[in-house]
């Protein structure tokens, strides 16, 4: 009788270890309840790299492996469009943004897989020197204003304007935007800096 | 009643342990891997660089590789005593070079700026074996990974061509110790 208490028992640390296991696994497939992610419309930064937090270093481990520290550079994320919906390869998306207060800035189109979107034009992104900067009488009002240069990028599975990035097929999309070596105001201001709205226009 | 109480402990306490076992180790469990599929492609001979110029839709190595970016990486080993790493690099808008434990802790990070010069020269180990006009990098781990980040925004092949030769001066040798 009490042997076979004790199977019962060991069959239950084993089953209940394991699932510990795959529930921090899944844990991570939801980054938007991870508390220590910070949102500036529908980017999302996580404002201190403390690979001290085992949760944290597991995250980046999975999601950006050999990111580096914030204080070399923020990492912004996109998964979702301004009105909160997933960026998807069905979709035609538009940014306006302003050039990020950076040493160097670039944004990067990945697929559900985390990796480059295959296109036969080989284009994944821009940056502070390959993007086309938009003139001032064409800009949206909102962005008249701004004294820094603009930009309009598209993403898309056709060629759509200047700073197309081609979307390719059947795939959820991450856009990132990293800024490195930022300036101090980006880093008191993660939350509120001027960051492009997407908006899903087709 | 107690023995009720005693599978509802166990399960609990395992749970809890299988939780953060496995957070805690992932990021080596990913480094393995990836040490794995490194060396299935590229050989992982420690010590040894390697240069992934401009990656693209098949560099499908390390997640979110930056296309923008031509990388020099290699699985360093200390074990046997310290490294110096030397080389030039090249006159980029951006250049930094970084350290990761096994765990995927980056402990070490410095770009152009910090450096004041194009040209390398660490020793990485973990004890300090005094080599002259050389930056000492106290190792954190026997093992791991170097990753040197170079910024192109040129991508001509004639620009790709004269980057990968100065790369290709980036050397590492052991260090030799009395």
């Amino acid at each position: 009788m009490k042997s076979r208490f004790i199977i019962i028992i060991l069959f239950i640390a084993i089953a209940s270890f394991i699932t510990g296991g795959y529930l921090a696994i899944k844990s991570l497939r939801n980054v938007d309840q991870l508390n220590f992610m910070l949102y500036n419309g529908p980017w999302r930064v996580n404002p201190s790299m403390d690979l001290k937090n085992t949760k944290q270093r597991a995250l980046i481990a999975k999601v950006g492996l050999f990111a580096l520290r914030e204080s070399e550079v923020i990492y912004y994320t996109a998964i979702m469009d301004s009105d909160g919906d997933p960026l998807d390869s069905d979709y035609d998306y538009i940014l306006e943004g302003s050039v990020p207060n950076a040493r160097y800035w670039s944004y990067t189109l990945y697929g559900k897989d985390n990796f480059m979107i295959p296109n036969p034009n080989k284009i994944y992104g821009y940056n502070d020197t390959s993007i086309s900067y938009t003139p001032k009488d064409s800009l949206n009002p909102e962005l008249q204003n701004i004294s820094q240069p603009t930009y309009t990028m598209h993403i898309s599975k056709e060629r759509t304007g200047e700073n197309w990035i081609p979307s390719g097929e059947n795939n959820t999309m991450a856009l990132t935007l990293r800024l490195y070596n930022a300036s101090p105001e980006v880093y008191n201001n993660l939350t509120t800096i001027p960051l492009p709205s997407i908006k899903r226009v087709k | 009643m107690r023995k009720a109480l005693i599978i509802i402990l166990a399960a609990m306490t395992f749970g809890s342990a299988g939780y953060h076992t496995t957070m805690y180790f992932l990021p080596n469990y990913i480094y393995a891997k990836f040490k794995t599929r490194g060396a299935d492609t590229f050989g992982n001979l420690p010590n040894q660089t390697r240069i992934l110029l401009a990656p693209d839709e098949n560099s499908r190595t390390v997640v979110k590789p930056n296309p923008d970016f031509a990388y020099v990486s290699t699985f360093y080993d200390v074990s046997e005593g310290p490294i110096h790493i030397s080389g030039s690099l090249p006159d980029s808008i951006y250049w930094s070079v970084a350290f990761y434990q096994p765990n995927t802790i980056n402990y070490y990070v410095k770009n152009d700026m910090q450096y004041g010069s194009p040209n390398l020269n660490i020793v990485l180990g973990e004890k300090n074996p005094q080599v002259e006009n050389s930056e000492f990098i106290n190792a954190q781990s026997s093992e791991g990974f170097m990753l040197i980040r170079v910024l192109i925004t040129d991508k001509s092949l004639s620009n790709l061509d004269r980057i990968e030769n100065l790369l290709k001066t980036i050397t590492i040798e052991k260090v030799k110790t009395e």
